[in-house]
């Protein structure tokens, strides 16, 4: 008797449940713990905001007008405390002076420490004196950054990027009428230069890291003679020139951590 | 991102090629080119000649070197649309002009001699200081450079694009549109196909046709091969160079034009150091050197039987030597014997 009300409860508890309304499917929440990796960028002359073709004023009365300011940024990534690396994307970014912002994609949540990256194209991928390696004919895409480039960041003639291309004008008197033109075509494995800066930052899925990148185009002409030091291609008797500019181009160049979209130092 | 493209049509048929080729070391001397219609591939396995080493995206068929002719005759690459790369590669002149510097748009004035294309499949690296490393990215060269064609490679590459008929073309060979990838290696295809590889030299020295050089001619290719000329140290056969760079005493300065350290910025090892040139054609492809400096056969042997320069980088081979008239007509008689500009005619 008493097993069989047993079983007969069973039944009733089972019907009843099978009946029941079906309870909404709770599916747990999915962690992100990823974190937005951002390049912000910052061009400026002097204290005023920068762009190409238009005219600005150095300290010694000359008037200068960029026409070309265009550089390669490679290889960044996030290290963390332990010296682990967090390769970001993409590999290789082509840096113009109208874009504000470059997504980067993103690391995992944790202790962000460093921020390195590259001027120019590492040595595997360039094909310097005729070396194999990367050439732009290897690329269908239109829009991949080793792909031909409107302004030709390439050397056919002596095979390897251009990684930083900077042309311009400038004005002697201040008359209104250009009096020469200046070119630096800097590039070569030895011109790369690798920057490293501190984040030292913890950082929770979801949030975002924004770096600044910031150039004084002003400052890239500390100390030079624009009379006599404005063609370079990096090759033969230009090439002092064209290490000395790489040096004015990396001493032109700041890198921080932006906090709250602020710049942090 | 497209990196590398392969072209998925020449999947599965290297079997088809390799039977091709070994069909062509068998084949009569009036077929020394076999071309495999179905397939369209052209093989350009000479029997006498080193393998063309080609990637397997890069083989050659009709359809690509046929449009990579199109582009090498149509100054759509050019600004002005005023040259083509023909200007300075002319057929007649075994694809080199006869200039002493080549001229590009608005008549602008190279500093190099115009160079012959045939047999360039070969070639290591390009240009005379070597600072290529593929015929594809060279093709980006003499677009680009501002004393030849003067035109961005992405303007030539929307060009060719936006025209009427090319874009179908592309499709054709590459299955692919226009881009920096199809372009280059359209243009690449085609010059790969200027193959001389069957001068009266040849018919003697590789076919054993022993009336093929003249008594005169053979007495030439004696001194060329001999130890006090030295020439085939550095010009070495079949392909008449070994590609290696070299200082042959042309100048004690070569400001105007470094050669091989214009790319490698060392002076002080490769000075004056141009890729030897090849032979074959080379009575058509006058004035001579990297800048066309010498203007005949004659003017070359006078060099290098004076000695050159002294330059310190200056081959050590090239000490002088003296040489008869007689046996000078018999140098030249033998050189001209490497002409031959039939042949590619017969690729495709």
């Amino acid at each position: 008797m008493n097993t069989k009300f047993l079983s007969l409860l069973a039944l009733a508890l089972i019907f009843n449940t099978s009946c029941k309304e079906d309870d909404p499917v709770v599916t747990p929440p999915v962690e992100n713990k990823n974190v937005q990796v951002n390049l912000n960028y910052d061009f400026n002359f002097g204290n005023q905001d920068f762009a190409l073709n238009t005219e600005y004023t150095l300290d010694n009365g000359y008037k200068v007008r960029y026409s070309l300011a265009t550089f390669y940024l490679s290889k960044p990534v996030i290290m963390d405390d332990a010296g682990g690396m967090t390769a970001l994307s993409p590999e290789y970014l082509i840096v113009r002076p109208d874009v504000t912002m470059s997504d980067l994609g993103f690391i995992q949540e944790g202790h962000a420490h460093m921020f390195n990256f590259s001027i120019g194209v590492d040595s595997a991928s360039n094909t310097e004196n005729g070396s194999t390696g990367v050439q732009p004919t290897d690329f269908s895409d239109p829009n991949h950054p080793l792909g031909p480039q409107p302004e030709g960041m390439y050397w056919s003639w002596a095979s390897g990027y251009i990684f930083v291309k900077i042309e311009g004008e400038v004005d002697f008197e201040g008359d209104g009428t250009y009096d020469q033109v200046f070119k630096y075509h800097l590039g070569t494995n030895e011109f790369r230069k690798d920057r490293s800066t501190m984040v030292h930052s913890d950082v929770l899925g979801g949030e975002t890291i924004n770096m600044l990148l910031a150039i004084d185009y002003k400052a890239f002409f500390n100390g030079v003679d624009l009379t006599t030091e404005i063609l370079s291609m990096s090759m033969g008797e230009g090439r002092a020139l064209g290490i000395k500019m790489m040096d004015q181009f990396d001493q032109a160049m700041t890198i921080s951590k932006m906090e709250n979209g602020n710049k942090n130092n | 991102m497209a990196i590398k493209t392969t072209n998925k049509i020449w999947k599965g048929r290297v079997a088809l090629i390799s039977l091709s080729l070994l069909l062509f070391a068998a084949c009569a001397k009036d077929e020394p080119v076999t071309i495999d219609d179905s397939q369209t591939v052209i093989n350009l396995a000479i029997p006498h000649f080193p393998t063309m080493e080609l990637e397997a995206d890069k083989l050659i068929t009709k359809e690509r070197a046929e449009l990579g002719e199109d582009l090498f005759f149509d100054p759509i690459l050019s600004r002005n649309f005023d040259i083509s790369c023909s200007s300075c590669h002319l057929t007649n002149l075994a694809f080199s002009d006869g200039l002493k510097v080549s001229v590009g748009t608005e008549g602008r004035l190279h500093t190099r001699n115009s160079p012959t294309l045939f047999n360039v499949g070969w070639h290591p690296y390009f240009f005379m200081d070597g600072g290529n490393p593929s015929l594809e990215s060279q093709v980006i060269g003499p677009i680009e450079e501002h004393r030849e064609m003067d035109l961005p490679f992405t303007e030539a590459i929307a060009r060719v694009a936006a025209d009427a008929n090319y874009p179908e073309k592309f499709q054709q060979a590459f299955d692919l549109p226009v881009s920096a990838y199809t372009l280059s290696l359209a243009l690449a295809t085609y010059e790969r196909t200027l193959v001389s590889y069957r001068s009266a030299f040849d018919e003697y020295y590789y076919y054993g046709d022993s009336m093929a050089l003249t008594n005169q001619e053979k007495r030439g290719l004696a001194l060329f091969e001999s130890e006090a000329l030295s020439c085939t140290s550095c010009h070495q056969f079949p392909l008449t160079t070994d590609f290696s760079f070299q200082n042959n005493g042309l100048y004690e300065d070569y400001t105007a034009d470094p050669g091989r350290a214009r790319v490698t910025n060392n002076l002080a090892e490769h000075e004056g150091q141009f890729k030897v040139a090849l032979l074959r054609n080379i009575a058509l492809t006058a004035p001579y050197m990297h800048d066309g400096s010498l203007s005949t056969l004659s003017e070359v042997i006078d060099h290098y039987a004076s000695g050159g320069s002294q330059h310190p980088l200056k081959n050590d081979l090239i000490k002088g030597f003296t040489i008869s008239a007689d046996d000078k007509a018999a140098l030249i008689a033998f050189l001209e014997s490497l002409t031959d500009t039939v042949s590619y005619k017969k690729v495709y």
